[in-house]
């Protein structure tokens, strides 16, 4: 239960760096961290790999079936979700983003 | 890709999915039910879910339930005696009917018989995700045909949808058009979940290729427990209290208070089989009189034990099988949207025709008979299951839960046949049921019970249920033309 309830939010942060990694135009999900970073990418390429490990220290094999099962349902929340967050903050960042671009 | 590879994936995708799409659905629902096999059978039988005690067995309970073993199998009955454990807290003194696990429950702490009604109980789901209640080898060979299009599904899925496979990966757009948000739900989950997909399916299909192979050759060797449910010979072996005793106090010093073991003849001699949660790699280890030690654990023999332990997950621990079981939903609710997107681009196909045959017309109407008795008409029927159990049988009542289950499934498909209204009619049938259960459940046992968390998840599951299909009647659109019209006239 301890590793879910680690992997759970550790596999939502994962979602929302590779989100916010996106270029803006396809970025469909508003998503509310600071502008993408490099140190945010590799959070996103790192993580899943750091969660693995986590997880099968916390709970063995076990853990690793954790670690699969997690990503995907997490994965979906996130996707279902992040369309009904308030658009307001989305719009500014990408705003932010075409003014940098330009 | 080239147009022409896309077109022609396109439609492998879809004439492989949609078809066997039915059969997949069936077994991803099945598959998550028969996860929770235990907690099935301790709903239906509300007098069984006792709390777990500490020790999960007495020794007299345990002495009074091997002499109702040797009874049973004095009349000739292959009868194997279960142990009890933290899921299932009493002893199961079960023979296999062809189909399902049935028999007696006796108290952990007596070993006396306990006052429960037969049931089909868990193993029914099992039964139907391994082989749909079909004649052996014939649901076999449905099973693994299924699990075979369903890597051909995922492949060529896969490959349609590569070159946005990353940066639509978590893509959910549900303000656009109604066929776009279940595409996008489609991909949303199947891309997500397709490495489980993989795994899952490619094992069951591995499984049940094995067990094709074995019918067409069947192994050689006869004393194994392989051929467990064969008829045994008429004089049953000797079971003293002392050895009974001697072989539970084996199994505790060599796999401890675990439970879960059974008692069944393995030749001529009785054996205590060790837990099917004891290990990942599922093996079948027995202590006997002559063999009082198990044999040194190789870390998995074979590999048939390999995969069984990748899609059983009997071994894993309660959150990892409730993650399985939603892995399981999350299936049906990929392969249901790819039936809704199939039909919807058949109807668009259709419109673009000036006449429309009647044959198209009925080929229409069958394809949405399918979905609907499908994804409508199983949960349905697996609804109707649950209430027949609690409800007094007017047939004997296995006779009356198993036909009752296939009687409305069939029902449901006839229906959607008929009535354009079906689906409307069977979402309300649902809803009913979903939200009616915790008021059967109440009605229906003692308000005290040892296992209450039991009896609140099944209930709040099948309230989930019933919640979303008044959801979706709320956006049906017959009620939203509805509201439109009562609204224009205020």
């Amino acid at each position: 239960m301890i590793s879910l309830l680690i992997l759970l939010p550790l596999w939502g942060f994962i979602g929302l760096c590779y989100l916010n990694s996106l270029p803006p135009h396809r970025r469909q999900n508003p998503c509310h961290l600071p502008r993408s970073t490099p140190w945010q990418r590799s959070c996103y390429i790192a993580g899943p790999f750091i969660a693995l490990a986590l997880s099968y220290r916390l709970a063995g094999l076990d853990g690793l079936f954790l670690w699969g099962f997690s990503a995907p349902l997490m994965g979906i929340v996130l996707g279902i979700t992040l369309p009904y967050w308030p658009k307001k903050h989305v719009q500014k960042e990408a705003l932010s983003d075409h003014y940098l671009q330009k | 890709m080239s147009p022409r590879l896309r077109t022609i994936l396109r439609v492998i995708h879809r004439w492989v999915g949609f078809p066997f799409g039915v059969f997949l659905f069936i077994l991803c629902f099945t598959g998550s039910l028969a996860c929770f096999g235990p907690e099935v059978q301790n709903w239906m039988q509300p007098e069984a879910a006792l709390r777990p005690s500490s020790p999960l067995m007495s020794q007299t309970g345990l002495i009074e339930a091997s002499h109702q073993l040797k009874a049973q199998l004095d009349k000739g009955q292959f009868a194997f005696l279960k142990l009890p454990s933290q899921r299932d807290p009493v002893f199961r003194l079960w023979h296999y009917d062809g189909h399902i696990f049935r028999g007696p429950t006796l108290a952990a702490d007596t070993g006396l018989p306990l006052l429960t009604s037969d049931v089909v109980g868990g193993s029914f789901f099992t039964t139907l995700h391994s082989s749909l209640y079909l004649p052996t080898p014939w649901g076999q060979c449905l099973t693994a045909l299924a699990g075979l299009t369903l890597m051909i599904a995922l492949i060529s899925g896969l490959w349609l949808q590569l070159r946005r496979f990353l940066p639509d990966l978590l893509l959910f757009r549900p303000h656009a058009a109604r066929h776009r948000q279940w595409l996008d739900l489609h991909l949303l989950g199947g891309t997500l979940s397709i490495p489980i997909l993989f795994i899952v399916g490619g094992s069951g299909l591995v499984l049940q290729s094995q067990e094709l192979l074995h019918f067409i050759n069947p192994p050689s060797h006869t004393a194994r427990p392989a051929n467990r449910h064969q008829a045994h010979s008429q004089t049953s072996p000797p079971i003293s209290d002392a050895l009974i005793t001697k072989l539970a106090q084996n199994a505790q010093q060599q796999w401890g208070d675990e439970g879960d073991g059974f008692f069944m003849l393995a030749g001529k001699e009785l054996a205590l089989y060790a837990p099917d949660t004891l290990h990942f790699c599922l093996y079948r280890q027995a202590i006997t009189a002559s063999r009082p030690r198990l044999p040194p654990h190789n870390l998995c023999p074979t590999l048939h034990s390999v995969f069984l332990g990748v899609h059983n997950l009997r071994w894993a621990g309660f959150v990892t099988r409730c993650l399985y079981g939603l892995t399981g939903l999350l299936g049906c609710l990929i392969i249901g949207s790819g039936m809704r997107l199939f039909l919807q681009s058949e109807q668009n196909h259709l419109c673009h025709h000036h006449a429309i045959t009647y044959s198209q017309h009925i080929q229409q109407r069958l394809y949405r008979a399918v979905s609907m008795a499908t994804i409508f008409g199983l949960p349905l029927a697996t609804l109707a299951l649950f209430w027949s159990t609690r409800l007094p049988a007017p047939l004997p009542p296995i006779l009356w839960e198993e036909g009752l289950f296939f009687t409305l499934w069939g029902v449901s498909l006839l229906y959607a046949l008929i009535s354009r209204h079906a689906a409307r009619h069977l979402l309300m049938m649902l809803m009913l049921l979903g939200l009616g259960t915790s008021g059967l459940d109440l009605a229906t046992r003692p308000f005290h019970t040892g296992r209450p968390a039991l009896f609140l998840s099944v209930d709040a599951l099948a309230a989930c249920l019933g919640g979303a299909c008044l959801l979706a009647l709320l956006y049906h659109p017959h009620y939203a033309k509805k509201r439109a019209i009562l609204r224009s006239k205020r």
